[in-house]
């Protein structure tokens, strides 16, 4: 079985039916083809494909459209694709994620979501993962400012102002760290009581050890761990506590 | 593929190159040329000398070429010293990621080529620089696009909120076809109906005897006129008479109208403590509070309604009749509104409410018929009599525990 069948089945479970799990796949394909063919793209006719594909929005955004960037990334690696189509084909699929996340609908609710600060600091160009969390997070409810090109004072000012809960940083690349680093030694430095602090991203599979480099207070491998982590109430403890002293 | 006899090579008319002048040929038909070991130490490099932007890269002779290459190019090259290691050529392109003074990256094409000893290869990159430098300016585009989805969503989000929380129905209306673009929460509750049913629907078929075009032709009309322009309208279900005034606007190149509905029953609210606190009753009392037409078909109600049918929305009883919620039905109903409409007032009635599950309930109602130059709007005020009871039985032991302590001290 391809990792994307094991992937889709771990991830939806047995709650789509066979076919619906071999559409999503032959989905993806068709996406990591369209999205890096040099040729004529027309953005409107792939989303008017898509939608007669018979995947939902969200599918197309947790699933199809990251396994198509991992196909684009693996062409790149065994040679079959070059640079050129595997940037071309990334920025084509964060536009089709752009375009689908906008399509779901705000739901005013005077309730007090939890606040989720989404920061890409410095020169770092892999938005995709941070457009996909974005999306997640607000379909769970959550209230989500993304920050992309984030500087150390835009992520200070954000948090003072912004009342977060937590802020995550993504962080593709062990040259993309060091920018992270600086900017969590200084809301240590400088903000009492931060919000909990959480790095994320193709990172973690690059450096070890990666928690001497970042004085975060979680590090997680994708949402659902993310999420599972903050659950525990220990980990939220621990992380004001760590705060707390540090600030 | 030369010829020992000539100085040409045996399948064209090119002569033999000296090895003096190779390096420079090399360089110069590449943007950069390495010879590297199959261990990949770097022997010589030669740069372009008309490509000036990789600058010096002398320091790397010597050097593994793996100290100058970024984290995921380095299994992509060790993969084609594999296979040159294993006797078999590689034809295609090999793109691999160099980094020099730890922030600096560019890309580089190599065709990679086994020189005649058999440990050493010939790298012929061409320099892909200008390639990420437009990627560069993709991504550039791409962030700034993001930032203003980010933007939209904020303004989105404050804009959603307004139509959420303001209490005047507004609708918006398409100029073109005369369907609903959107519409906010009051406007929602006023017609009964749920949003999907409602956005796309045409904005005339809410209103009894308005046909679409002349509908449209009429909210134009009053909106290229003065603010104070109106017309009236009555509502299909319920027969309410509404006020409406247009303002016509463009968004994007479409026309669009913002309808704001008053109802003519609606004497404009004072913003005096007494409104206030009457309006904080309504929306937090436990009892039930549900105002209907004259013939008991239910306008709005409040929360505590709502508990005591059980029911979640507002949405699910408007424009129901009072009496599918009473356990005698219409025969309760209809003693209330003859008394109420005969002395203007009905004190206690005793009766029971039953929800849509049919439990039913004792309660004590109240009504009272509320003046209004157009039609007549009943008030019923509900009250739980088993809350009162269970009240009642609480109260009556904590009196005599505190007799007793009296006594005692």
């Amino acid at each position: 079985m391809s990792n994307l069948a094991q992937r889709v089945l771990r991830e939806l479970g047995q709650k789509a039916p066979a076919e619906a799990r071999e559409q999503i796949q032959k989905t993806a394909h068709w996406l990591a083809v369209t999205c890096s063919t040099p040729g004529s793209y027309s953005h409107e006719a792939v989303l008017k494909a898509l939608m007669q594909k018979g995947v939902s929005n969200e599918l197309l955004i947790d699933v199809c459209i990251p396994e198509a960037a991992r196909t684009l990334g693996a062409g790149w690696n065994d040679n079959t694709r070059s640079f050129g189509q595997v940037s071309l084909g990334t920025v084509r699929l964060q536009g089709l994620v752009q375009e689908l996340s906008a399509q779901w609908k705000f739901n005013p609710g005077i309730h007090d979501q939890p606040s989720v600060l989404v920061a890409i600091c410095g020169d770092e160009d892999h938005i995709l993962g941070p457009l996909v969390l974005s999306d997640q997070l607000r379909r769970l409810g959550y209230s989500v400012k993304l920050l992309l090109g984030a500087t150390e004072k835009d992520v200070h000012d954000n948090i003072e102002t912004g009342f977060f809960d937590m802020v995550m940083f993504s962080c593709s690349s062990v040259v993309s760290l060091d920018n992270v680093a600086k900017v969590v030694k200084s809301l240590r430095q400088e903000i009492s009581d931060p919000p909990i602090l959480l790095l994320g991203g193709a990172v973690l599979g690059q450096a070890p050890e990666i928690e001497k480099l970042v004085a975060v207070d979680v590090i997680a491998s994708g949402l659902k761990d993310a999420l599972e982590q903050l659950e525990s109430r220990q980990v939220v403890k621990a992380g004001k506590t760590k705060a707390k002293v540090s600030g | 593929m030369k010829n020992s006899g000539t100085k040409l090579w045996d399948f064209g008319s090119i002569p033999m190159i000296e090895p003096e002048y190779l390096g420079s040929i090399l360089a110069a038909a590449s943007d950069i040329a390495l010879v590297v070991t199959l261990k990949g130490k770097v022997l010589s490099v030669l740069v372009n000398d008309n490509d000036r932007s990789l600058g010096n890269l002398s320091h790397w002779e010597q050097r593994k070429i793996h100290d100058f290459l970024t984290t995921e190019s380095i299994p992509k090259l060790e993969a084609v010293f594999a296979q040159f290691a294993s006797g078999q050529n590689v034809l295609h392109p090999v793109e691999l990621n160099h980094r020099d003074n730890a922030i600096w990256q560019f890309p580089v094409s190599y065709s990679i080529h086994r020189l005649g000893d058999a440990d050493t290869l010939l790298m012929l990159g061409r320099d892909l620089s200008s390639t990420a430098e437009t990627q560069q300016q993709l991504v550039k585009a791409q962030l700034a696009i993001e930032r203003g989805y980010e933007e939209r969503r904020d303004f989105d989000a404050r804009y959603r909120m307004l139509l959420a929380t303001m209490q005047e129905p507004v609708v918006f209306v398409s100029a073109n076809d005369g369907r609903i673009k959107d519409i906010n929460a009051a406007a929602i509750n006023l017609f009964g109906q749920n949003t999907n049913d409602l956005e796309g629907s045409v904005f005339s078929q809410l209103f009894k005897n308005r046909r679409r075009g002349e509908f449209q032709d009429a909210l134009l009309a009053i909106s290229s006129k003065d603010q104070n322009s109106d017309m009236t309208v009555e509502d299909v279900k319920l027969g309410r008479r509404f006020k409406i005034k247009a303002s016509l606007f463009r968004a994007s190149g479409e026309r669009l109208l913002i309808c704001r509905l008053i109802s003519e029953n609606d004497t404009s609210l004072k913003d005096d403590i007494t409104t206030q606190n009457l309006l904080s009753l309504y929306n937090l009392g436990t009892d039930g509070i549900v105002f209907t037409s004259a013939n008991g078909f239910i306008e709005a109600a409040n929360e505590g309604f709502l508990d005591l049918i059980n029911t979640a929305n507002l949405g699910d009883i408007k424009g129901r009749s009072l009496s599918e919620f009473l356990a005698r039905g219409q025969i309760d109903l209809a003693v209330m509104l003859e008394n109420v409409t005969r002395s203007g007032q009905v004190r206690v009635y005793a009766t029971k409410l039953q929800n849509a599950v049919g439990s039913k309930l004792g309660v004590e109602v109240s009504v009272v018929r509320l003046p209004s130059d157009a039609r007549e709007t009943m008030a019923f005020v509900i009250r739980d009599t088993n809350r009162l009871k269970k009240a009642q039985r609480l109260r009556s032991p904590l009196r005599i525990s505190a007799n007793l302590m009296w006594q005692n001290w």
